[in-house]
């Protein structure tokens, strides 16, 4: 963020400053930033394709909004651990204009960039989704948020064992053959099949024109 | 004249318990036992009887079924008659030995003949005697390959009773020129499930030769009857509903189509049979 009001504003003076003083990059963590605006691109798009097919009349089938949700989710998940990869590197990082800066005239431009809190609309996001998780937000320590977190993580864990439990029984769509072995009593039930001791055409030969089959007189002799 | 599809299975005396409570279970409908007694007729061959086989036009000969409905405390083997006749009747049912004494049954198809020697005739068996006969012709099955289902038209008329000097079925099928060809006894178990669908479990026994045709097993039938043959969209229906039964049984029972020549109740050409 610090190269780029070097690079858009100051136009004219070619990046070289008139002072003849040349601005130093290499402090600048390129390689953490790039990698977060990257991923952070990424999710403001799907975000917006999210938005966008929300507010159509007509809306899109459950399946293929969930499969947007889905990519949208990891998007965001891929955000937050980039964060956490770089956070000592960006945490340590402070930002300020170059000399050069045309402070007067983009003194609007110059407080956003350099706002260290968040902007009074995503407060106001961060405090609704508290409140509507029951989080007392002015009272909570970090270590009690992290003992709830810690708990949620729990709940979910035990949700995932539980259901992938269940649908491994349910699962009627794989041929439960290695169960069967294992369960001889029950394959000796699903397995089971009539025999056949005879044909029904033969049968129905009879019955119909009175032809005796051959094959079940013949049983009848031995 | 009804159409009846139908597909057909097999299975072996010792699944007949499993067979009948999967059935009972999956559909929620109990067993019912019937025992018909049918008597196929043909005509009289003292006559001769024209036959054209010409390229557009073939007569031939046709069998006629006689069905009537055999009293089922006959096929009680306790003679006090108490014991109920359930569907493990069937169970018991297993060897060569017939259900019903061949006697009654002569008697039900002569039942007005002057055959005094008969020991049922005077004891009190006048009741079940020339019961309502039941007197259907059948079609060969539709032919085509892409079938699905056993599709057969049958023609069905009521033989309530029959009057005049010594009237008997015998003497009424004499009178439209037919004589006995072979009868058999078939006693079973019928599902009646939802749409007009009706599963039955049957053992046959031939009466002339005394031996049972279904040794070791049952007969499967699963059929349906659609009144008119231009009801398109019942029949599509009804063959639908029949497929079904047979995609929710497989694996363990096999429904299949029976082969439609060994449906076809025609005698042949004379020549040909001959």
């Amino acid at each position: 963020m610090s190269q780029e009001p070097v690079q858009s504003h100051p136009k004219a003076n070619d990046l070289a400053p008139p002072d003849g003083i040349e601005p130093d990059f290499s402090g600048v963590p390129t390689q953490a930033l790039d990698a977060v605006r990257m991923r952070v691109a990424q999710l403001t798009h799907s975000l917006r394709r999210v938005r966008d097919d929300l507010s159509k009349s007509e809306l899109p089938q459950w399946y293929s909004l969930q499969a947007q949700l889905n990519v949208t989710l990891s998007q965001l998940m891929s955000v937050t651990s980039t964060l956490e990869h770089y956070y000592e590197t960006l945490d340590s990082t402070v930002i300020y204009p170059l000399p050069n800066f045309p402070t007067t005239s983009h003194e609007n431009l110059l407080t956003t960039l350099l706002r260290k809190k968040f902007p009074p609309d995503v407060e106001e996001w961060i405090k609704v989704s508290k409140e509507t998780f029951d989080i007392p937000s002015n009272t909570l320590s970090s270590e009690e948020t992290r003992k709830i977190l810690q708990n949620d993580i729990n709940i979910t864990k035990w949700a995932l064992g539980i259901f992938a439990e269940q649908f491994e029984k349910q699962n009627f769509k794989e041929n439960n053959d290695d169960n069967m072995i294992i369960d001889s009593q029950e394959s000796s039930i699903n397995n089971y099949k009539p025999s056949r001791p005879f044909e029904a055409d033969d049968i129905l030969k009879y019955m119909y024109c009175g032809q005796i089959p051959t094959t079940s007189s013949d049983d009848v002799n031995q | 004249m009804v159409q009846q599809l139908s597909l057909f299975g097999v299975i072996d005396d010792e699944s007949y318990d499993l067979f009948v409570s999967t059935m009972t279970m999956s559909y929620g409908s109990s067993p019912i036992i019937f025992a018909n007694l049918d008597t196929m007729w043909k005509p009289d061959p003292a006559f001769e009887i024209g036959e054209t086989n010409s390229k557009n036009q073939l007569v031939e000969k046709n069998r006629i079924k006689m069905s009537q409905v055999l009293p089922l405390d006959l096929l009680s083997k306790d003679s006090t008659g108490e014991k109920t006749v359930d569907s493990t009747l069937l169970k018991e049912l297993q060897t060569d030995e017939l259900p019903i004494p061949l006697k009654i049954v002569q008697h039900m198809i002569n039942n007005n003949s002057s055959d005094e020697t008969d020991p049922t005739k005077s004891t009190g068996n006048s009741g079940t005697g020339f019961g309502t006969w039941t007197m259907s012709i059948s079609d060969i099955p539709a032919a085509g390959s892409n079938r699905k289902v056993c599709m057969q038209s049958i023609t069905e008329s009521v033989l309530i009773d029959s009057i005049g000097p010594n009237a008997s079925t015998q003497s009424f099928m004499k009178q439209l020129c037919y004589v006995l060809d072979y009868l058999y006894v078939s006693i079973g178990i019928r599902f009646h499930l939802k749409h007009g669908l009706v599963v039955e479990l049957q053992k046959v026994w031939d009466m002339n030769s005394g031996k049972q045709i279904t040794k070791g097993g049952f007969l499967i039938k699963a059929y349906t009857n659609i009144k008119r043959a231009t009801d398109i969209d019942r029949l599509n229906y009804s063959e639908q509903i029949l497929l079904n039964l047979q995609k929710e049984l497989q694996g363990y029972l096999d429904l299949v189509m029976a082969d439609r020549k060994s449906m076809n109740s025609k005698m042949g050409l004379d020549n040909e049979s001959l």
